[in-house]
């Protein structure tokens, strides 16, 4: 078997407050293969961005490895991280920050091929027509200024410019999040049409169920900074083992309005603070079944199936067999 | 294109702006023309000192208490008030940005110094500065520009900062670290484009500055002896203020039209480039 293209080991970044350290991320490992959407969904304030934004090397870690295609990104020059940033790209949450206003819609695009000092001007132009036509941009928006466009167009300018480098891993950090929701279906499309065209791999971060459960592969749901459970798909739509995504997963709003009346358990109860050390599972006083155990002791991830473990103690030794 | 919305037309419907910009071309026609309408220069004795202006049609704005035509020198002091308001002002974007650039990008250590720095300059009254500067070296024209820049760019320094500071967070410049950009790259080609308008706007304010700050020099005789200003000619005629008063209120109206001139200008510019106060 080859090596997946991302490997994240062991992953923590703090941040120093008046109040005490910041656990933004605590100690995550994650692995994303070749080609596939791998989904990082929590409530705001998990961490999730800061992971994505360790993963693009815009954030040193405290500790720990982001293998990408067998290189050890933690800790690299700029210099020698630069050939990798051809490689890596970014999508950005908010459209109407993430495009100089200072620049046509052309330069935006063609700024990575520049920066890379790759092919001449008229092949440049050429790619970047390509590229228009690819994400569904008209070819006479190339000398207009981002403020011309709506958010659903100029996020299709920020998409034109992460992949215009031919990446292999885009970190989509709340794709659609700024946008109407007239238009996400659009946006989703053509990030999955791409991935199909162009074989990329997403790191998708979103706090959106329905929009991990239109794009993902695989899912990993955060609480506080650490994984509480990761499944394929199919795993975790059907059987999610983690009380926390059962509640994210029946939190969801529901299409059906004559189901609308029927009550739902939402999590009540409080975040414990982000700040500080703390004891026991992270969980537990939103968690409708904790028990002593939970108070003292905080739950590794339980491995249950291919890909599928949960941080809970309710499911220990609930692996499936191997070979089952 | 003169559009209702382009920048010209913006600033064309700002009629102080407009005026300002009548008389600064006013002043620049002034410099333009000193040596043509006067080709024997401003220190000539020609005629008897102290002539009122009116009295002798030879010399339109009379003469002052050597007996030097006043027009012509009018005309001359409008080239050294404009060669020095423009040259220090250009000197003082140039320091001021590149600090400001460099602290508000690198942060930190960096930042800490530099702001340190500026605040050096900053507790130092700028006029006493300029003058201990100029004493320091011998008076001339290039003394004089270094000094007025050397005390004009902290505030400057503070503005891109901010400006800075302000546009780091912003994601187009994350995704400008993300395609693998320089630092070089990054300030010149995404953050001070962005960052270009207040810059533009202060530096057009800080012309007028300059040009108070030379002809304070200039009146506590400070100046370039061979080159003849509005300051110097308040300075000359102070003695003689109680009877013939007419002789420091012609330069110093001169001073105050130039600095009026090139405020509004500013004003204006700002009106026409900052977005947020369009459509008023």
């Amino acid at each position: 078997m080859t090596e997946p293209l991302l490997t994240i080991r062991g992953l923590r970044k703090t941040y120093p407050t008046d109040r005490g350290v910041l656990t933004a991320v605590g100690g995550v490992d994650l692995t994303l293969d070749r080609g596939e959407t791998y989904a990082l969904a929590g409530e705001s304030g998990c961490g999730k961005s800061t992971l994505g934004k360790i993963v693009a090397a815009l954030i040193a870690p405290d500790e720990g490895s982001v293998r990408f295609d067998g290189q050890e990104l933690v800790g690299l020059s700029p210099r020698r991280l630069r050939p990798i940033r051809r490689r890596v790209q970014m999508i950005f949450q908010d459209p109407f920050s993430s495009l100089n206003p200072r620049a046509t819609v052309r330069r935006i695009i063609e700024e990575p091929l520049i920066v890379h000092g790759m092919r001449g001007p008229a092949e440049r132009r050429r790619a970047v027509a390509e590229m228009m036509d690819r994400v569904g941009l008209r070819r006479d928006a190339a000398d207009r200024y981002p403020h011309e466009f709506s958010g659903g167009q100029r996020q299709r300018i920020g998409i034109a410019r992460a992949l215009i480098l031919n990446p292999d891993l885009v970190v989509c950090d709340e794709p659609v999040s700024a946008l109407d929701v007239s238009v996400r279906a659009q946006i989703l499309n053509l990030l999955s049409d791409l991935q199909r065209e162009l074989g990329l791999a997403y790191l998708f971060i979103s706090h959106d169920l329905s929009v991990v459960q239109y794009m993902a592969d695989k899912i990993a749901i955060m609480h506080l900074g650490e994984l509480v459970e990761t499944a394929p798909r199919a795993a975790f739509w059907d059987a999610p083992r983690h009380p926390y995504s059962q509640a994210l997963i029946r939190a969801r709003p529901n299409p059906d309005p004559r189901q609308r009346l029927q009550d739902k358990p939402i999590l009540e109860g409080e975040l414990p603070s982000p700040i500080g050390a703390r004891q026991g599972c992270d969980f537990r006083s939103r968690c409708p079944l904790a028990f002593d155990r939970c108070a003292v002791e905080a739950p590794p991830l339980h491995p249950l199936g291919p890909a599928h473990r949960a941080a809970c103690h309710l499911v220990e030794g609930a692996a499936a067999p191997v070979g089952a | 294109m003169i559009t209702r919305n382009s920048l010209i037309g913006r600033f064309g419907r700002h009629y102080p702006a407009v005026a300002g910009l009548a008389l600064l071309a006013a002043v620049t026609a002034m410099a333009l023309l000193a040596p043509v309408l006067f080709p024997q220069g401003p220190w000539r004795m020609v005629g008897r000192p102290q002539l009122w202006p009116g009295a002798d049609p030879r010399f339109p704005l009379g003469t002052d208490i050597l007996g030097r035509d006043l027009l012509a020198c009018l005309f001359y002091g409008a080239r050294v008030s404009l060669l020095i308001g423009i040259s220090a002002t250009l000197a003082a974007t140039l320091i001021g940005t590149v600090i400001g650039a460099a602290a508000g990008f690198f942060g930190g250590r960096v930042d800490r110094w530099l702001m340190g720095f500026t605040e050096i300059f900053q507790t130092t009254p700028p006029f006493v500065l300029a003058v201990v500067v100029v004493a320091a070296f011998t008076p001339s024209l290039t003394s004089i520009i270094i000094a007025i820049s050397l005390v004009s760019w902290p505030p400057l320094a503070r503005l891109v900062r901010a400006q800075f500071l302000q546009l780091m967070p912003r994601e187009f410049v994350l995704a400008g670290i993300v395609m693998g950009m320089s630092n070089t790259r990054l300030i010149v080609t995404q953050l001070l484009p962005n960052a270009i308008t207040p810059i533009i706007v202060s530096s057009s304010l800080m012309i007028a500055s300059a040009i108070l700050l030379e002809a304070g020099l200039a009146f506590l005789g400070l100046g370039d002896p061979n080159a003849m200003s509005w300051g110097y000619m308040i300075g000359v005629g102070r003695e003689v203020l109680r009877t013939d008063w007419y002789i420091t209120t012609i330069p110093g109206l001169a001073v105050l039209l130039a600095v009026l001139a090139i405020n509004l200008v500013g004003e204006g510019l700002n009106d026409a480039l900052n977005p947020r106060s369009r459509n008023r």
